[in-house]
């Protein structure tokens, strides 16, 4: 199937981004402030991997489940690295519009030139949560519509006019 | 007479397509002239250094759209890229991530 849509986790609607619908928990090291004090991390992924929003909590963090790094991330070894960490995502906000609330953020360059090849979308997650649901858990995958290539020279990730993420109703 | 020398430095930016130019002081490593090009069907697009030999080409998304809401241009179709092509075989890509969407009700 590979990737056909972009989707925000079930899980992650769940717990944590509507957890205070309920009383729900938070992960583990979540932050007091939601997504604006956390890592938010990138990373790129092949067409080996078939994204599924109702996957188990425990197979949505990076390097779990499908997401396992292995050979299915799109990595480089100084700018994209596996995991993301030196790639988080700056400019981060959280607005509401007409009938939708949104997550932004700048968007995602790499570190500097690299050499990627078919890179089919990027899972967002959040790199700050450690423990309680699952570590480093991802909060949705975006699709680039086709696989993406650069030979020596710079991979940049640009979110939608309508952000990383949104609410609709 | 003793001075220091004032060394005034700038760059020069072009749109291999629309022509579009402007002139900065040196942007740091890494960053990026971007305009709303009227030749890539008013996609973003970066301008490249005047002189530099290459093009810079909107790539139409490859798969069904499936509901998807991606960058669009004006012609109505979704691009997935704007990619710059060098003529050494290199190149650049700014590619366009769909929103994920949760609709409610």
């Amino acid at each position: 199937m590979a990737w056909t849509d972009s989707r925000i986790f079930t899980q992650a609607m769940f717990n944590p981004l509507l957890a205070a619908a309920w009383s729900t928990t938070e992960p583990t090291t979540y932050g007091a402030n939601g997504l604006s004090a956390d890592n938010i991390a990138v990373t790129l992924w092949g067409t080996g991997i078939t994204p599924n929003k109702d996957d188990v909590v425990g197979n949505t963090g990076y390097n779990t489940g499908q997401w396992a790094s292995g050979s299915n991330e799109i990595k480089d070894a100084t700018n994209w690295p596996a995991g993301g960490a030196s790639n988080l995502l700056a400019g981060k906000a959280f607005t509401a519009g007409s009938g939708n609330v949104m997550f932004d953020a700048n968007d995602r360059a790499g570190n500097g030139n690299v050499t990627i090849a078919a890179a089919f979308g990027c899972l967002v997650h959040d790199d700050t949560i450690t423990a309680g649901t699952v570590a480093k858990q991802g909060l949705c995958y975006n699709y680039f519509g086709g696989s993406q290539s650069v030979t020596a020279g710079t991979f940049t990730v640009v979110w939608d006019v309508t952000g990383v993420f949104k609410f609709t109703n | 007479m003793n001075g220091a020398l004032l060394l005034d430095a700038w760059q020069d930016w072009e749109c291999p397509n629309c022509g579009a130019t402007e002139r900065t002081r040196p942007i740091p490593a890494g960053a990026a002239r971007m305009h709303t090009c009227p030749r890539l069907h008013m996609l973003s697009a970066p301008m490249v250094l005047a002189g530099s030999d290459c093009k810079v080409i909107a790539v139409e998304r490859g798969d069904y759209l499936n509901g998807e809401q991606q960058r669009t241009g004006d012609d109505g179709r979704p691009y997935m890229s704007v990619i710059t092509e060098r003529a050494d075989g290199s190149n650049d890509a700014l590619a366009f991530a769909a929103v994920a969407v949760c609709k409610i009700g």
